[in-house]
């Protein structure tokens, strides 16, 4: 096994102004090139674990912390905001609260120029990051004046451009129509794949998650109840009812007609597999 | 053969554009032609920046036409005071935090009605009901910052409902919520449908929320209306669709690809279509 990029260790964490722990002795690791998708309905603790994933607990916001929570190795408490932002990319589940800047090409410049790079790298990171997330045409633009999707899609491609080795997102998809959700779930696995990055993805959109997420975790009131591949994960339909999440629509019809007594050895998960199981049954 | 007489009609727009004043001048809307009956429940749907959230402005009266023709509740509505134009549309933003700037949550609900004129006692009523029914009641005395933003979410529909507007328009009511509370507030919006025959309008990403609830689909691509009709018609072009970056929900596909008719469009219609074409 490879030696995770991140890793929690038997981690539990209390807001200073909670009556009770968000996150219950949580442990979860991701390895280079994995990519691993969050599930849980709201509350349930998933912004807290980007938050401590990411540093900005304790950095940022104080919170009362046993366990550990590492970077390579390295403990976030003894590691400066700053070092571990060259590493870990956030993409803040509001989008406007990541925009800083007049223009959007300002927006996805700046990083880079704070990081020193020279002029002509920049302007090559630029244009491989706007042709990335389709928003070429959107370059000279004003931030505050683009539509909500549009917006969210600056907001990740801000975050691209710097090129992290850690990208966490929080529900990076929730403005964008459905096909550009699809597309930006698919070039994140080839992103982590291509370079070896990990990924820890907080998203509602399981249908998609389980077409391109190594593993998915299922939190249930700051508790991790679930962390499995794809198929285990939406068979699970025990644990998915208590903690109020759904799985695929194809598992969900599968489980469906197996009730009404149809035989399925493997229940399909996927559009895929189940047009292979019934194409062959059915009458025309 | 007996016709039923044809709905009175909430919204008629022909030939509708709309630009984005200089120095941008952006043409969002390109020539919209649409007409929505009275008690429709319709869903908007369509591409990133393909003019849903301009059209529902439009509808709504904030902003003015710049060509075409479009009446609101039989009226030119962005010619009417804010005032007279909150009792026949309600405009819901895509972002709450855009929409509540009041101390209190209370507060930011009855400011709607005051600004109306309504009497106080009136006041007082409206608000306890519609907060109580939107499960804010026990919420009333905290600053709309302190809630989350499923609550935020409600709070703004609340400010909007207290109005009692013929029209509704939420735009994107359900982003950032889990299903459950997707559910509920679809469940709300089909309530204030059903109960006062209030003509709802949704902008939403969510095609499996659209097959399940709106009884119209309005497509939008590029600034114009790509088709429109009942979910399930509008879901069995899925080729079409793509161009506006709509993908019909899994179920949808599924029966396009095995050919199953009706085409299903939620799960449990899916199961009923595959039972029925299976051998005995
Ligand atoms: N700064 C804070 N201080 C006190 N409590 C907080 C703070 N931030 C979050 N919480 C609480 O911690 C719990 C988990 O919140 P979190 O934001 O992590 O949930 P989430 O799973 O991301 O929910 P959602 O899907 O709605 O975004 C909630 O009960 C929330 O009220
Ligand atoms: N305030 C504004 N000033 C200038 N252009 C704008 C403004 N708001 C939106 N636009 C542009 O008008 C077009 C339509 O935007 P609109 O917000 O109506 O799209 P939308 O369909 O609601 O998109 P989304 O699904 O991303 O919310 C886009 O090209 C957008 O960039
Ligand atoms: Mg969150
Ligand atoms: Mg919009």
């Amino acid at each position: 096994m490879a030696d995770p990029v991140i890793a929690l260790e038997r981690v539990t964490l209390r807001y200073p102004t909670a009556p009770s722990p968000t996150l219950r002795d949580v442990s979860f690791r991701v390895e280079p090139g994995e990519f691993v998708g969050i599930v849980g309905s709201t509350g349930s603790g998933k912004t807290t674990l980007l938050y401590l994933l990411a540093g900005v607990i304790p950095h940022y916001l104080g919170a009362e912390l046993d366990g550990d929570v590492l970077i390579h190795g390295r403990r976030t408490q003894e590691l400066s905001l700053a070092r571990i932002s060259e590493r870990v990319g956030l993409v803040l589940q509001d989008p406007e609260a990541q925009l800083f800047n007049l223009l959007v090409r300002d927006e996805l410049a700046w990083g880079l120029e704070n990081r020193g790079l020279a002029r002509a790298e920049i302007a090559s990171r630029l244009a491989s990051t706007l042709s990335f997330f389709r928003i070429e045409r959107l370059q000279d633009r004003i931030t505050y004046d683009l539509s909500g999707g549009e917006k969210q899609r600056v907001a990740l491609a801000a975050v691209h451009a710097i090129a992290p080795e850690v990208y966490l997102f929080d529900h990076p998809t929730s403005q964008l129509d459905p096909i550009g959700a699809a597309e930006v779930i698919a070039a994140v696995r080839r992103l982590a794949e291509r370079h070896q990055l990990a990924i820890v993805m907080v998203e509602d959109k399981v249908d998609e998650l389980v077409e391109h997420a190594d593993r998915l975790v299922l939190l249930d009131g700051g508790r991790i109840v679930l962390d499995a591949g794809p198929r285990e994960f939406c068979l699970r339909k025990d644990l998915l009812d208590a903690a109020g999440v759904r799985p695929t629509q194809m598992a969900e019809l599968s489980a469906r007609l197996i009730e009404a007594g149809l035989k399925l050895d493997v229940p399909p998960i996927t559009l895929e597999e189940m047009t292979v199981a019934l194409r062959a049954r059915l009458r025309s | 053969m007996t016709s039923t007489p044809p709905a009175a009609l909430a919204v008629v727009a022909e030939g509708l554009e709309f630009e984005y004043p200089a120095p941008r001048r952006i043409l969002a809307l390109k020539g919209v032609t649409v007409r929505i009956p009275e008690g429709q429940f319709a869903a908007i749907v369509g591409q990133n920046g393909s003019g849903k959230t301009s059209l529902a402005r439009c509808i709504s009266g904030y902003l003015r036409p710049t060509r075409g023709s479009l009446r609101v509740a039989g009226t030119e509505v962005w010619r009417l005071r804010p005032s007279q134009r909150a009792t026949r549309v309600g405009y819901v933003f895509q972002n709450p935090d855009h929409q509540l700037f009041r101390e209190r949550v209370w507060d930011d609900v009855a400011f709607g009605p005051q600004n109306l004129g309504v009497s106080p006692d009136q006041i007082q009523e409206s608000v306890e009901r519609v907060l109580r029914r939107l499960e804010l009641w026990d919420k009333r005395e905290l600053h709309p910052f302190q809630l989350s933003r499923g609550d935020r979410q409600r709070l703004a529909i609340a400010a909007i409902i207290v109005m009692r507007p013929q029209i509704l328009i939420v735009d994107e009511p359900t982003t950032g919520q889990d299903m459950a509370r997707s559910r509920e507030i679809m469940d709300l919006l089909a309530g204030l449908n059903r109960e006062q025959g209030m003509t709802i309008l949704t902008i939403t990403h969510v095609m499996e929320l659209v097959a399940e609830y709106a009884r119209w689909v309005i497509v939008m691509h590029d600034g114009r209306v790509l088709l429109d009709g009942p979910p399930r018609q509008v879901f069995s072009r899925a080729e079409e669709l793509r161009i506006t970056a709509i993908n019909p929900p899994p179920v949808a596909r599924l029966g396009l690809t095995l050919g199953l008719d009706p085409l299903p469009i939620t799960v449990p219609e899916a199961r009923d279509a595959i039972l029925r074409r299976l051998p005995a």
